[in-house]
């Protein structure tokens, strides 16, 4: 090296010693330096993981609490509805029928005609809210519009539903999730938020479905709903939770600026969803 | 140099450093052509060609371990043959970065010749000690099997 020849012997004698000696601690100390930033790194996948699986847990056991509560229900109805309305039946229709006068006899088929008919009634009641004939038959704009409808009967609060661009239904599977998180939505607003309207709109890009639900009661914001969910408490939460991430989509708690209203915003990707 | 080369393709599992190999090489080889060509005086102790390879294994050593980094492929880097492959390479080019420089004027002196083969001993013998290493790693127990590749120049 040329531009070096001219420096002197004693002084190329330090430079090849510290230069030397400073290569190999910077080449150790990168060594090191790789050793524990690699395990730091695998550390925090490690967590990573066991988050995500833990979070996996906890939306399996919402979803295992969820089926075994609407089972206790459907048993409930079963057990407490059904089975005394068949048990009369049987009770006027039992043999000693034969032996009585023709208008007793006439009485009692008659009023076994009447339980027997509020039996399938009440079976198709119990049918409908596992799974609503209306989405079933004409999709989630009219099962919205259908509930909306039966809230704004009861007359103690003002809903209403918008679909602005709905013209292509989703699957059945995917569209009873969207109403179930809806109804989940719809009812805890009705029970906790007191608020006087309850207004829901639909729109539409080209890659998303927007769903927004406002009410001017007390809501709800994302760090409180997230916190919720996360309690024993918050099992209806859990179930929002675990059925939007099903859908791979977004839900979204806000406070509106103007602190009138609270929003709570659906966004569902349309691609996997036709 | 070219079986460097090699082995660090071989080790490679990103395509990052299989372009860097790549690209380093025949950086290297251009260089070193333009050296021999223009610039080599036919002195012995020239040693620039040596600094040349040092930096480029320093450089494959250094992608090696960002790669490492962003895609760790075990907890215990160290528990890979290949980690103390290139601890080897990287450390002996560190190491004779500065000798190899400086060799054209230090080694005018012949009492620096001493030195020289101290420093240049010493740190051979610490890489063949690595590389003993990394192979005593990667043969240990044939039946076990091992995630990481085999080393094969």
């Amino acid at each position: 090296m040329f531009f070096l020849q001219a420096t002197t012997s004693t002084n190329v004698t330090y430079v090849v010693y510290f230069g030397t000696f400073g290569m190999l601690l910077l080449a150790v100390g990168l060594i090191v330096f790789i050793v524990i930033h690699q395990r730091k790194v695998i550390y925090f996948q490690l967590r990573m993981k066991k988050m995500q699986e833990e979070q996996q847990q906890m939306m399996l056991q919402a979803s295992i609490e969820s089926q075994e509560e609407e089972r206790q229900r459907i048993a409930a109805d079963l057990h407490d509805d059904a089975g005394p309305l068949l048990a009369t039946v049987r009770l006027y229709l039992n043999e000693n029928l034969i032996h009585q006068d023709q208008a007793t006899q006439l009485q009692s088929i008659y009023n076994a005609k009447q339980i027997i008919d509020d039996t399938i009634q009440l079976i198709r009641n119990m049918s409908h809210s596992l799974i609503p004939p209306t989405l079933k038959n004409f999709g989630l704009e009219s099962a919205v519009n259908d509930m909306f409808q039966k809230i704004n009967g009861s007359g103690s609060i003002s809903a209403s539903a918008r679909f602005h661009d709905y013209k292509r239904r989703l699957k059945l599977d995917y569209e009873l999730s969207i109403f179930r998180v809806l109804q989940e939505l719809v009812n805890n607003t009705i029970k906790h938020s007191h608020s006087s309207f309850i207004h829901l709109t639909q729109n539409k890009t080209d890659q998303y479905i927007y769903i927004r639900i406002h009410h001017d009661g007390e809501g709800l914001t994302q760090t409180e709903y997230e916190k919720l969910r996360d309690t024993p408490q918050g099992m209806g939460l859990k179930n929002i939770f675990s059925r939007v991430k099903i859908l791979n989509s977004k839900i979204l708690f806000e406070k509106d600026p103007s602190n009138t209203y609270y929003k709570v915003t659906i966004e569902i990707p349309i691609e996997a969803m036709l | 140099m070219a079986i460097v080369c090699l082995v660090f393709k071989s080790i490679s599992t990103t395509s990052l450093l299989r372009k860097g190999v790549l690209i380093g090489f025949i950086i290297y080889v251009f260089t070193l052509s333009i050296y021999f060509f223009f610039f080599a005086d036919g002195n012995y102790y020239d040693k620039t060609p040596s600094s040349f390879q040092g930096v480029l294994v320093i450089v494959l050593s250094i992608l090696f371990f960002y790669e490492q980094i962003k895609k760790p492929d075990t907890l215990f880097i160290y528990a890979l043959p290949e980690f103390w492959y290139v601890t080897a390479v990287f450390i002996h080019a560190a190491g004779t970065f500065f000798i190899y420089i400086f060799a054209a004027f230090w080694l005018q002196n012949s009492a620096n010749e001493n030195d020289y083969m101290n420093i240049f001993g010493s740190l051979s013998i610490l890489h063949n000690l690595l590389i003993a290493f990394a192979t005593f790693k990667q043969y240990k127990d044939p039946l076990l099997s091992t995630t990481s590749k085999p080393i094969t120049a």
